[in-house]
């Protein structure tokens, strides 16, 4: 038994631990619905949680805090749109060389082509789908993509293609219709499938990367990219960094209407785009919150008004009003708790790393433990909130009229 | 002539694994117009047996025979519709309903006989007044006294008129006065209104408003006994009867 | 049974803190529910509707950037036989992903709007005002509210800067997130034979002769052009571009269900209670003559009752949130509206009543069942 004095020097004795865990076993069939009800509420917590996590860090994750890309002013929001010269890339080479990482003597420089297109598959029954492309020089895009790496087949050749190992979510299709060797149709002609790569937690992984030479004669824009993407020296001063991009962008070529932006920084601003989405998530999620705490509450008022006796006699017997209080807190925080236990089991071993398909790419349900110590914060807190009420209800109730309830 | 007749009744309650008999062969015969009162030790089976004449519980071996029907027979649906015509149970702790006032409490049995509601309106009102409730039959049971919620329950166990009234120590939960006040008003129902009471008490001055007593012992019936009725004590009359106990 | 619902109603009134909790509860999930399936609602709208028009995009593009068709196709494809009108179309949109906040742009010749939107109603302004400007913009009534935009203001979203002319209302789903503009606008005001669609409307003489008049259109433009063209009835378009967010949409259908899961749960928990508490209470209504029948009888109107109060509760709040606060998601340019149509909130109410029925059935049948003695005891 727990002791503790109050200001007065009285001894404040509290309940048996046990009291509460066995109070719950007077009335399992309720004791098993309500934690039933409240799994069920921190499980879909999990599954919100986990979608709105794993948007968020793929979209951080996606964006390297090395790289600049140069992109069309135009396109600031949006560089699938983004359309430039492909002499930028020769022009970044030249202009930033000494402030960008090198692979020997080779500076870190990716000219790419992103294009959103409809993708089919050998199987006819199955429609084409929109894919992203991205046509990349493989001599140099691992130099700047360093989250990307192949862990299937080989690096394509003519008329073929590396798929990202979400590609096949992104498509709705199966891994087995993206299978090394298999192929798929852009714009009406086959590729052959020669590689899988991964990035794990970014946008990349959805994407299916070409040869840039060849998407741009296949997509006939044989005179541009949509985006050099650059990687600079950590070591040296960031905003003077990007001070050299703004000076080439502005005043050495303004002809070619171009801006450098951060990548990381990019894909931060695109979060703003899902703002109210996820404003809308965290909305509904609070309503089925409550919903959770009407039941625990529910359950918890119950526990308080078939015991109103059995109080009075604790309160004769000599412990406190608050001691009654805190055992129903303890109980309903117990019943929260393995709710909440059981709900994480199965949200780690159902929801972790399902891929879900999402506007230009897909993302796997992330449960990182921020999501983990939302779920538990929530769960608990159900527990507290729920046991609030009726606890100060019975702390309320002198003895007499506790005695004299029916 | 007999509302109530018992032969070689037994009832036998599992406890586990266990058999616990709680009536043996038991034996009894009441008139119509009577008032019995059920006298033993806790255990003896009073209430049981009580319980068996109103049909909320089944004998295992024997019969019981109330008003006419043999209620080992009945399935429980036919039971239930019997009783509801039939009896009327006063409860020691009243058991009224506590989300309804005493209006609605004692209309409660009305309802299932097909009768208009201005015909229930009707009834109520009487057994209202004739319990001395008139002015509260808006109250809640938590609004009343003790004494005043045996009287609601006394009002609707005779609303729907049954032929035989049960009372499982109807006293025991009232003060003196209250407990004067509540057997008048069942002696009333048996003498005025010609009703068979059938009571279980342990309170001698309960038992000495009934016309008859009878005693049990261990499930077995072990006297029986008639007598005039008087508030000061138990006088045996010439005809009581003697039954050789086991 | 009527004469039984002051009874019923009593002992809910008569725990109005465990009724309470129920019903908000309830109330909260049904109003997830109904909100979550409305998305459903306004896809199933979408995708019903009209099937006699035909778009013609360009082959292998889905970004409504992507796809340049020349101008001159406008008369390629009127050529065809089947074919009853044309309309080209410059989609322009803010935010090419899936969002709650996108502005789409539809540029179209100004003098032919009016011609083929005859369905389109004005809450303010006119087609007039809409063709006398060259900036001239018709705002769909959800768009204007969702950004407070009034007729003879100006904006600009997406590099577009427009006047507004008019603010209209439209039965079809998704229109009215559009801001119809002028096409030659959105193409930065160049020469008519420079201008390009994003896409051409085909209205069909014969809508049963759809598949065959765009095989007509995509061959005879791929015979005779290097821009080739992939056309398909507009519901089967649709299809196409939102199927990127199925996923999502499906992945709300089990937010919807497992909501369903917890009100069923709720709803019992109440049912059990109210029967523990009442075992004495039933025993002895079963002593007055009621049968354990009318006792469960009297026990699921309860249940249902309780679930339908929460699920009226749920579907006006459901109602009054959408009508107060209209929402969109919109991706490539294609809007779905969270519809709550009648027969939605119909569903939700039967709902309501069935988790009612299938919550309290077991606890209202063992309450029907209990042995009278051992109750009373």
């Amino acid at each position: 038994m727990l002791k503790s004095s109050t200001p007065y020097g009285e001894n404040m004795k509290l309940l048996p631990w046990d009291y509460g865990v066995r109070n719950l076993l007077r009335r399992p069939v309720r004791t098993v619905l309500t934690a039933f009800g409240l799994t069920l509420v921190v499980f879909l917590l999990f599954l919100v949680v986990g979608f709105v996590r794993g948007l968020e860090k793929s979209l951080e994750q996606s964006g390297d805090p090395e790289v600049v890309m140069i992109h069309n002013v135009n396109s600031a929001e949006n560089l699938e749109n983004s359309s430039i010269s492909d002499e930028v890339t020769a022009l970044a080479r030249t202009e930033f060389a000494p402030q960008l990482i090198k692979h020997r003597t080779v500076p870190a420089v990716s000219p790419e082509l992103t294009i959103a297109s409809r993708v089919g598959v050998s199987d006819e029954t199955k429609g084409p789908q929109l894919a992203v492309l991205r046509g990349v020089d493989w001599q140099k895009v691992f130099l700047v993509r360093r989250q990307v790496f192949l862990m299937e087949g080989t690096l394509p050749k003519q008329r073929e293609v590396l798929v990202g190992r979400l590609a096949a979510t992104k498509l709705g299709l199966s891994m087995n219709d993206l299978a090394v060797g298999g192929s798929l149709l852009i714009e009406g002609k086959p590729w052959k499938i020669s590689g899988r790569f991964a990035a794990p937690g970014t946008l990349l992984e959805a994407e299916l990367w070409l040869p840039l030479d060849e998407l741009k004669v296949a997509m006939k824009r044989p005179n541009d990219i949509s985006i050099v993407a650059m990687r600079f020296d950590p070591s040296g001063d960031r905003s003077k960094q990007m001070g050299f991009v703004d000076y080439f962008c502005r005043n050495r070529r303004p002809d070619l209407e171009l801006m450098g932006s951060w990548e990381a920084a990019y894909y931060s601003s695109l979060q703003k785009h899902y703002g109210p989405m996820r404003s809308m998530t965290w909305l509904l999620l609070g309503l089925v919150a409550v919903a959770g705490a009407c039941g625990a509450m529910n359950t918890m008022y119950a526990a308080v008004a078939g015991r109103v006796r059995e109080f009075a006699a604790l309160q004769s017997i000599g412990f406190s009003r608050r001691a009654i209080a805190a055992s129903l807190l303890q109980e309903s925080v117990i019943l929260a708790a393995l709710s909440t236990l059981v709900a994480t089991g199965l949200a780690l071993f159902l929801l972790q790393g399902i891929a879900v398909r999402f506007t230009m790419g897909a993302f796997s349900l992330q449960l990182d433990r921020t999501a983990i110590l939302i779920g538990c914060s929530v769960g608990l807190g159900l527990g507290i909130l729920g046991a609030i009420p009726p606890a100060w209800r019975a702390f309320r109730l002198s003895i007499v009229d506790a005695l004299k309830a029916v | 002539m007999a509302l109530v007749e018992i032969e070689q009744l037994s009832k036998v309650y599992k406890k586990g694994s266990q058999d616990v008999p709680v009536l043996r062969d038991l034996n009894l015969i009441v008139a119509t117009g009577e008032f019995v009162a059920l006298m033993g030790p806790s255990g003896s089976g009073k209430t049981t047996l009580l319980n068996l004449i109103a049909g909320i519980d089944r004998p295992t071996q024997g019969s019981i025979q109330v008003a006419g029907q043999d209620l080992g027979r009945l399935s429980r649906n036919k039971l239930t519709a019997w009783r509801a015509q039939h009896v009327g149970y006063i409860f020691q702790l009243y058991n009224l309903i506590p989300v309804l006032t005493a209006y609605e409490n004692i209309e409660l049995p009305l309802l299932l006989l097909p009768i208009s509601s201005s015909e229930r309106r009707k009834r109520v009102q009487v057994v209202l007044e004739a319990v001395g409730l008139i002015d509260r039959y808006d109250h809640y049971p938590r609004q009343l006294s003790g004494g005043q919620e045996q009287r609601v329950a006394i009002a609707r166990a005779i609303v729907a008129d049954p032929t035989i009234i049960v009372a499982d120590e109807p006293t025991g939960d009232l003060d003196a006065d209250t407990a004067t006040a509540t057997l008048a008003l069942l002696k009333r129902l048996n003498e005025e209104m010609g009703k068979t009471l059938v009571m279980v008490t342990h309170d001698p001055k309960a038992a000495s408003v009934a016309k008859r007593l009878v005693k049990l012992e261990k499930g077995k019936l072990i006297d029986d006994q008639l007598h005039v009725v008087s508030f000061n004590g138990m006088k045996s009359s010439p005809r009581s009867r003697q039954l050789a106990s086991e | 049974m009527l004469k039984f619902f002051p009874y019923i109603l009593k002992n809910l009134l008569g725990h109005r803190v465990r009724s309470f909790m129920t019903i908000i509860g309830t109330a909260l999930l049904m109003l997830l529910f109904l909100f979550v399936f409305s998305i459903q609602s306004g896809l199933h709208q979408l995708l019903l509707s009209q099937d006699d028009r035909l778009i013609v995009f360009q082959s292998y593009r889905f970004c409504p950037s992507t796809s340049q068709l020349p101008i001159f196709y406008e008369e390629v494809i009127r050529g065809i036989p089947g074919v009853k009108d044309v309309l080209p179309v410059k989609v322009v949109v803010n935010n090419c992903r899936a969002s709650l906040d996108t502005v789409v742009f539809h540029g179209v010749p100004a003098k032919s709007l009016s011609r083929v939107r005859p369905h389109v109603r004005f809450l303010s302004g006119d087609w007039i005002a809409f063709q006398n400007r060259t900036d001239g913009a018709l705002v769909g009534r959800r768009i204007a509210e969702r950004r407070g935009i009034k007729t003879g203001q100006s904006f600009t979203v997406a590099g577009v800067t427009v006047n507004v002319a008019g603010i209209f209302t439209s039965d079809v789903s998704g229109e009215e997130n559009v801001i119809y503009t002028h096409i030659e606008l959105l193409n930065n005001n160049q020469h008519h034979q420079d201008l390009h669609a994003t896409l051409y409307e085909v209205s069909l003489a014969d809508p049963q002769q759809a598949e065959k008049v765009a095989t007509a259109i995509d061959a005879k433009i791929k015979d005779r052009f290097e821009i080739t063209t992939e056309t398909k009835p507009q519901k089967a378009h649709f299809q196409n571009v939102l199927a990127d967010l199925m996923d999502l949409i499906g992945m709300t259908r089990w937010l919807g269900f497992v909501c369903i899961g917890v009100v069923v749960v709720l709803v019992a928990n109440s049912v059990i209670m109210a029967a523990q508490d009442r075992v004495k209470e039933h025993a002895v209504l079963q002593t007055i003559g009621f049968s354990g029948w009318r006792i469960l009888v009297l026990m699921l109107t309860e249940s249902i009752l309780i679930s339908l109060i929460g699920g009226i509760l749920g579907t006006l709040a459901c109602v009054a949130w959408l009508t107060w606060q209209p929402i969109s998601i919109s991706t490539e340019g294609v809007s779905v509206d969270f519809i709550a149509t009648p027969g939605l909130l119909g569903r939700g109410l039967g709902l309501s009543a069935f988790i009612g029925l299938i919550a309290g059935l077991i606890p209202a049948w063992q309450a029907g069942r209990a042995e009278i003695v051992n109750s009373l005891r």
